[in-house]
């Protein structure tokens, strides 16, 4: 008789990254999904699957996550740097080794949620990045009940970790989840106050072409040929909670994560991690346009840059917070 | 001494949880736990007397009276007990194996006999506790670890034995509609009879087809279709509806007058009154030789 650890430890400590790992697997419905955090609002009977899933209670592996191979490249594509989730997406579905995917999308006025797809034609608005958030766990297991057995999930790293840790411990959910792969995220904003902070500097959201956060700042091209930069660290209230206590930023429990940090401009860098992603990636190359090494230093610069900002964040909460975060 | 926040932590025992995580058993117990709270129950008037399996298990969590005993014999231990002491809440609980399988016999005279107590039977319709064989609920063409190319009995229909044995308060029950589950289970204790609550807890682990979304599916609140209570026939039809719509809520309730009201034995007092003559032990036995 306890009371899920996720609810003192993660919801109350302002540590909840609203993956939706815990709406998808609890069995009497008892959270709702905000864009912020989840929400126990029912009768919990404390089975504590929820718990099984949650990424933010099993914590975090040092340094970049376990890794095979990490390399730039470049696809045919044109999206987001080297286009390289459209090519892994592609050859997935190709291949016959995915029958959905599961990613978040937005509709005209970039409001963000989870849109399940059966086949790649139907990918074309899931290319770009979107930097505001939508719990996609609940998509998942909407579409296994719908009869789905070999999902894709595409996500940031809460939404895979959660994924991953379902993949082992919840067989309802986690026997339908066949792919998983990582995007490099170092924070998602609110949509309601990134649209607000988006109109005070001139900038309507049915323009935008494009979002990219580089080097510390936020770039944005939108109506024609027009760009828009600012530091990242100016959007500090904007940004989720969740995200300032999370400290996966490479999708560490993916079979493949991909992202720009350490590649060159238009192409993507390409961390191989499971046994399972390495088969894909032999697949995957010979279609590719250009591989090349890339450079982890940077990589590692901004895990280390994204540790210390969870402590500063974790000590500006004070005592309390910080005693609940001893998992 | 209520607690408004957790009312069912009154009656929490402490002890290790011995379920998988999102195990239909804790719904079940939470419900349970709810109920008592609700009733104003005394930890101290309340028995729970289990069989064999991971639902009987439950005794260990409540922080009242409980025995824990055969496989099967949760049902005789319940009503030697009521008759025992009618001032107890007695409660006996059990998985499907336990109350349909071994305890079959037992379950269709405890229906007809009509001792006021609970029976709550937590039903995966799997054998969970010795992972995952054939159950005497298990559907047909249902693949187990014993039934590799399929069950080829046909399962039990619970709700229809109980009708047929003259039970007076018949209930299914679902561990993913606590509201339901809890009112159910309140409404259980309060009959003066034999009340069966037949509480769907599906099995994470072992059982692939009945799952919390099979039953998310095809599950409805009895309740919210105007169904008649006190005709038996209307509930025999309700019994046999499972493949595309399941029934939950009260198929059936009335009034029969109970053993213990019609006992020449206990209407001389409650057992538990009586006293021995301990003075001399061998007159009493002498009878007997």
């Amino acid at each position: 008789m306890v009371r899920p650890a996720l609810e003192n430890r993660v919801i109350d400590a302002k540590k909840c990254t609203a993956c939706g790992g815990c709406a998808a697997v609890c069995p009497v419905n008892c959270f709702d999904m905000s864009e912020i955090k989840a929400i126990m609002n029912r009768h919990c009977i404390e089975c504590l699957r929820c718990d099984d899933v949650c990424p933010v209670l099993e914590g975090y592996d040092p340094d970049v996550g376990f890794y095979k191979e990490f390399v730039a490249a470049k696809s045919r594509f044109p999206g987001q740097d080297g286009g390289l989730t459209q090519a892994i997406l592609q050859k997935l579905f190709d291949d016959g080794l995915i029958d959905a995917a599961v990613g978040i999308t937005s509709d005209k006025d970039w409001k963000p949620y989870p849109k399940v797809i059966t086949s790649f034609d139907e990918f074309d608005d899931m290319a770009l990045s979107r930097y505001t958030y939508s719990p996609i766990l609940p998509a998942i297991q909407q579409a296994a009940n719908k009869g789905f057995r070999r999902i894709c999930v595409v996500g940031v790293g809460c939404h895979v970790h959660s994924a991953a840790m379902a993949r082992e411990n919840v067989r309802e959910l986690g026997s339908s989840i066949a792919f998983l792969l990582g995007l490099v995220c170092t924070k998602t904003f609110q949509t309601p106050k990134f649209l607000e902070y988006l109109a005070k500097n001139g900038i309507t959201m049915v323009d935008v072409k494009k979002f990219d956060i580089t080097k510390g700042k936020l770039i944005i091209e939108w109506g024609e040929e027009q760009q828009f930069t600012d530091r990242i660290k100016r959007l500090g209230t904007i940004a989720r909670e969740g995200c300032w206590a999370c400290e996966d930023v490479c999708a560490m429990s993916a079979d493949i994560s991909l992202g720009a940090v350490g590649a060159g401009p238009g192409y993507n860098s390409v961390i191989v991690r499971s046994s399972y992603g390495m088969e894909l990636w032999e697949r995957l190359k010979p279609s590719l346009e250009d591989i090349q090494p890339a450079k982890l230093q940077p990589l590692q610069r901004l895990n280390e840059l994204k540790r210390s900002e969870v402590e500063d964040y974790l000590n500006q909460l004070g005592e309390e917070f910080k005693l609940r975060t001893q998992v | 001494m209520a607690n408004n926040e957790l009312p069912h932590r009154e009656y929490a025992s402490g002890t290790l949880m011995t379920w998988c995580p999102g195990c239909g058993d804790f719904g079940v117990l939470y419900a349970l736990q709810t109920a008592l709270n609700n009733l104003n129950i005394a930890h101290h008037n309340v028995l729970i007397s289990s069989g064999i399996g991971c639902s009987s298990n439950l005794p260990h969590f409540m922080n009242t009276y409980g025995f824990h005993g055969l496989h099967g014999r949760s049902l005789p231990v319940a009503q030697g007990a009521k008759l025992a002491n009618p001032e107890l809440t007695v409660i006996a609980a059990g998985g499907d194996g336990d109350g349909y399988g071994i305890g079959a016999g037992h379950f269709v005279h405890a229906c007809r006999r009509n001792i006021d107590f609970t029976y709550i039977v937590m039903n995966n319709q799997i054998y969970g506790l010795t992972t995952g064989q054939v159950s005497p609920t298990s559907e047909l063409k249902m693949r187990t670890k014993t039934t590799p190319k399929g069950n080829i009995e046909y399962p039990v229909n619970p709700i229809a034995t109980a009708l047929a044995s003259g039970a007076t308060f018949v209930a299914r029950g679902y561990a993913g509609y606590i509201d339901q589950l809890i009112f159910l289970v309140q409404e259980a204790i309060k009959h003066e009879g034999f009340a069966l609550v037949d509480a769907i807890s599906p099995c994470v682990t072992y059982n692939r087809d009945n799952t919390y979304p099979f039953f998310e599916k095809r599950a409805y609140d009895l309740q919210k279709e105007n169904h008649d209570t006190s005709d038996l026939q209307k509930a025999v039809l309700k019994a046999y509806e499972w493949e595309d719509r399941i029934p939950m809520g009260l198929f059936y309730r009335s009034k029969r007058p109970t053993y213990d009201s019609l006992d020449f034995g206990t209407q001389q007092g409650p057992l538990k009154d009586r006293c021995i003559p301990l003075e001399n032990p061998e007159e009493l036995f002498e009878g007997y030789w």
